[in-house]
């Protein structure tokens, strides 16, 4: 028997591709999706519908949007509502999966930063460079002017440096912490990035700044810098290993297993580091489809907002849906520090849980400009039926037992004939918290 | 280094009224002793907040940032002084209500900003890494005073999100951003039927390690708790005036949980942007000075209600900052710092050994005093058990004498 966690899965009458595992990679690979998408993938199978959610036609840009439009100060909103249009409305759906990853991953702040055009930049690199090479992606960040205003790169200078990029590229980007360097690394890799700083709001190298001398980084010796550095770091099987827990806690499972960790990053290196190819391979493998995997996370609040609307087969605004998410914890453009989102069961705290249940009982009375307004989705029928229907858009029509009892209690009261309040209680199962 | 001695720093530095005085209502009605933990993150320069006016290797080591001894606040009878942006806590170590302990933290230092914080809020040093399932002392804490009956022991004010430090094993303690978010809107004739839904306990559940289990536990730790403390803060009037920003409203938001009498006897407050690697003067006076502001007001309103006696204040940081400043005008991630404990109860001054800066543990300060014994310290102010809190491996930390004992 094969036990490569990352064998293909293979639909079969005993686990077949049904509407929860379509619904399953939908969530997972692309911020949800209409009931009709959703059942033409079932009709498709997984692999159709990744390409679909991949979905780059020949000649089609990567970068499908143009930059954000606005450049006031408006205390980020209008980046957030950038960030939902694109999650809302945008073809290439992993793609936006992925740079939502990465926003977390290098968790840059416009709090710090200051300049909403520098941060929009960073984050169209993710949309960029995000199903690339890791190293690409690596040496662009390290190159970005929000990155290094944000790490202090701009006073890391030859004689004077400043540990706070080369700290957190080991810790944070690349390697894990702990993960097979020393603070003397750290020093000689602080070194290698002096002079790379910011002028005209373009990245820069100062020459007479740098440190052109001899560094010993990671084992290796030389007069290195930047380049150099991330190349050194990328290399690293710790740094493998690293990006492969990454991409499974996010796409798979928030606490991978060891044997998981290694398979993905025996097929990143396979792959030249190349995040795209690696990513394809797990998104249809047997372990993403799972039982494990499935509603493995608690959604954060960007799942939440896009995907409830997405799921709905409806748009909304994406002001709205940005100010919502930040009620909850969740500030596009401001992470809570370097290290991100503290992520999982930290999103849902007895306030956020209110506000969760509240911004389920707005949306589904049509508030957020939601169209079509979600009452006018359930077409008819018994309650039981619309019911049903509420649970296939919602929860892959597939709710456990205490659901399943608490849902038709709610059923045999006055309030089930309220299709806005029939949608709001199927959004207060515990499911649907779940991604 | 739990075995290293303590002691009060400078005799002179106590005023006999507060180190001798007795609370006046310890135990009124219900236990109502509470703990308000301030939390400075990014890292917060010690050396520039409790200065070592007379410490020449300090100013050298400090040539642009050794500008804060201009205008700084003497503590009487000692060597150092507070940041001049620190009046109102000055005034309280003048009034016998504040007091600092110096080099606290543990050993061997971690200069992560998230290792360091995991190991503050866990209360454990040998931490491998944190993990979802991980507690934090004040969660720990917050599960025996909900054994006791507490209903709501614990709160994340002025955050939507609650730390790692009140994470507990059996408690879900909420985080309270602002009062207006915490209520359920639904219309009157949903009302019931979808609390049912939302707040259904369910006994055939498994435990907290089913996903669909804990979101359950959180709606319904939710549902019950808005109405009950709605009613309760309805009942505060304030008796001092605090900042309208973020941290200012979250102070005024822990002082109305407090004199509400809500039972709420654990709060976690943070204040943000320590960091200061570059141009570090102006942005540290600016945050201490907000500091300064909300623990001002908090200390005022709670004595205007007569709770500054039952409440202990714990004012820290992840770590301190190297002694040497970097080449921006900043300071790097350092390891101990000291610590400030304010209230009614507090004996104030100075206490603890003063890090000895000849000896540096790479460049940073040695830790004098372990951590966990200021935590246990304020355990033993709240009447709760530290060994169940602090699950020493050897032995409890020392005790360093911050409050009276009864």
């Amino acid at each position: 028997m094969n036990r490569d966690p990352l064998a293909p899965f293979e639909p079969t009458p005993r686990e077949p591709f049904d509407l929860a595992r379509s619904g399953h990679l939908f969530r997972r690979a692309g911020f949800g999706g209409s009931l009709a998408d959703r059942e033409r993938a079932v009709r498709e199978g997984p692999a159709k519908t990744l390409e679909r959610l991949t979905g780059r036609g020949p000649g089609e840009r990567v970068d499908e949007f143009e930059d954000l439009p606005i450049v006031k100060d408006d205390g980020g909103a209008s980046l957030r509502a950038y960030r939902i249009w694109r999650m809302l409305a945008g073809r290439h759906r992993l793609q936006e999966r992925m740079s939502h990853l990465l926003h977390d991953w290098f968790a840059t702040s416009l709090v710090k930063v200051g300049q909403l055009g520098a941060m929009s930049r960073q984050l169209r690199l993710f949309d960029q460079l995000g199903l690339g090479r890791f190293d690409e992606l690596l040496l662009a960040l390290c190159q970005d002017p929000a990155m290094i205003r944000w790490l202090d790169n701009d006073s890391n200078v030859a004689g004077r440096p400043n540990e706070n990029l080369a700290r957190e590229l080991f810790e944070l980007f690349a390697l894990g912490r702990g993960q097979g360097y020393t603070e003397h690394d750290i020093q000689e890799a602080a070194r290698a990035l002096t002079g790379w700083t910011v002028k005209d709001q373009r990245f820069r190298v100062e020459h007479r700044r740098h440190d052109d001398g001899t560094k010993q980084i990671l084992g290796a010796r030389g007069a290195f810098d930047g380049e150099d550095l991330v190349r050194i770091t990328a290399e690293r099987p710790e740094s493998a290993r690293f990006v492969a827990r990454k991409l499974l806690a996010f796409f798979v499972h928030p606490e991978p297993a060891d044997d998981e960790i290694e398979a993905l990053a025996a097929r990143y290196r396979a792959f030249g580091r190349d995040l795209g190819a690696t990513l394809r391979v797990l998104l249809t493998s047997r372990l993403f489809f799972s039982e494990r995997a499935y509603r493995s996370r608690i959604k954060d609040p960007v799942d939440l907002v896009v995907g409830t609307v997405r799921n709905l087969g409806a748009t909304a605004s994406p002001m709205d849906l940005g100010s919502e998410a930040l009620g909850m914890g969740l500030g596009i453009g401001e992470p809570p520090s370097v290290e991100g989102w503290a992520q999982e069961r930290a999103w849902l705290t007895s306030a956020t849980w209110l506000r969760r249940a509240n911004f389920a009982g707005r949306l589904a009375q049509g508030a957020f400009h939601c169209d079509p307004a979600p009452r006018a989705v359930l077409d008819g029928g018994t309650p039981t039926e619309r019911a049903e229907h509420a649970v296939a858009l919602l929860l892959d029509s597939r709710i456990g037992e205490p659901s399943r009892a608490r849902l038709d209690a709610f059923l045999r009261t006055p309030a089930a004939h309220d299709d806005a309040a029939l949608l709001h209680a199927v959004m207060l199962l515990p499911e649907a918290q779940l991604l | 280094m739990t075995t290293r001695r303590t002691f009060l720093g400078s005799a002179a530095a106590v005023p006999a009224a507060a180190a001798l005085r007795l609370p006046l209502r310890w135990l009124p009605d219900g236990d109502d002793r509470a703990l308000v933990v301030v939390e400075l993150e990014g890292g917060n320069d010690g050396l520039n907040t409790l200065i070592p006016l007379e410490d020449e290797r300090w100013a050298k080591a400090r040539p642009s940032l050794a500008g804060v001894r201009r205008g700084a606040r003497r503590l009487p009878g000692s060597d150092f002084a507070l940041h001049a942006s620190l009046e109102r806590l000055s005034a309280r170590f003048e009034r016998g209500h504040a007091a600092a302990v110096h080099g606290v933290g543990y050993t061997p230092p971690d200069r992560s900003h998230f290792k360091s914080r995991d190991i503050w809020h866990t209360a454990d040093p040998d931490l491998e890494r944190a993990s979802t399932s991980s507690t934090g002392w004040l969660g720990r804490a917050a599960d025996q005073l909900a054994r006791q009956g507490a209903a709501v022991p614990g709160l994340a004010v002025g955050s939507l999100r609650v730390p790692l430090a009140l994470r507990g094993h059996e408690v879900v303690v909420p985080a309270l951003a602002s009062l207006e978010d915490y209520v359920l809107h639904v219309s009157a004739t949903s009302e019931r039927p979808l609390r049912a839904l939302a707040g259904s306990d369910d006994p055939s559940v498994a435990g907290l390690e089913d996903l669909n289990a804990f979101v359950d536990s959180v709606a319904q730790s939710a549902l019950s708790s808005e109405q009950q403390l709605r009613d309760a803060l309805a009942r505060y009037r304030p008796h001092a005036e605090f900042d309208g920003d973020a941290f200012g409203r979250a102070m005024q938001l822990a002082s109305r949980v407090l004199v509400s009498g809500f039972g709420t006897r654990l709060i976690h407050v943070s204040l943000g942007g320590f960091d200061t690697h570059a141009n570090q003067a102006p942005t540290h006076a600016a945050l201490l000075a907000q500091l300064d502001r909300g623990l001002g007001a908090l200390l005022d309103d709670l004595e205007a209600h007569r709770k500054l006696d039952s409440t202990a204040i714990l004012v820290h940081s992840e770590f301190g900052r190297r002694v040497a400043e970097n080449g921006s005008h900043g300071t790097d991630h350092g390891a101990a710092a000291p610590v400030f404990v304010a209230g009614g109860a507090v004996r104030a001054g100075l206490h603890g050994e003063v890090p000895n800066l000849d000896d540096l543990d790479d460049g940073d300060v040695r830790a004098t005093t372990d951590f966990r014994s200021v935590y246990a310290d304020l355990l033993g102010f709240l009447g709760v058990e530290a060994d169940a809190v602090l699950r020493p491996t050897e032995g409890l930390p020392e005790r360093i004498g911050l409050f009276a004992t009864r």
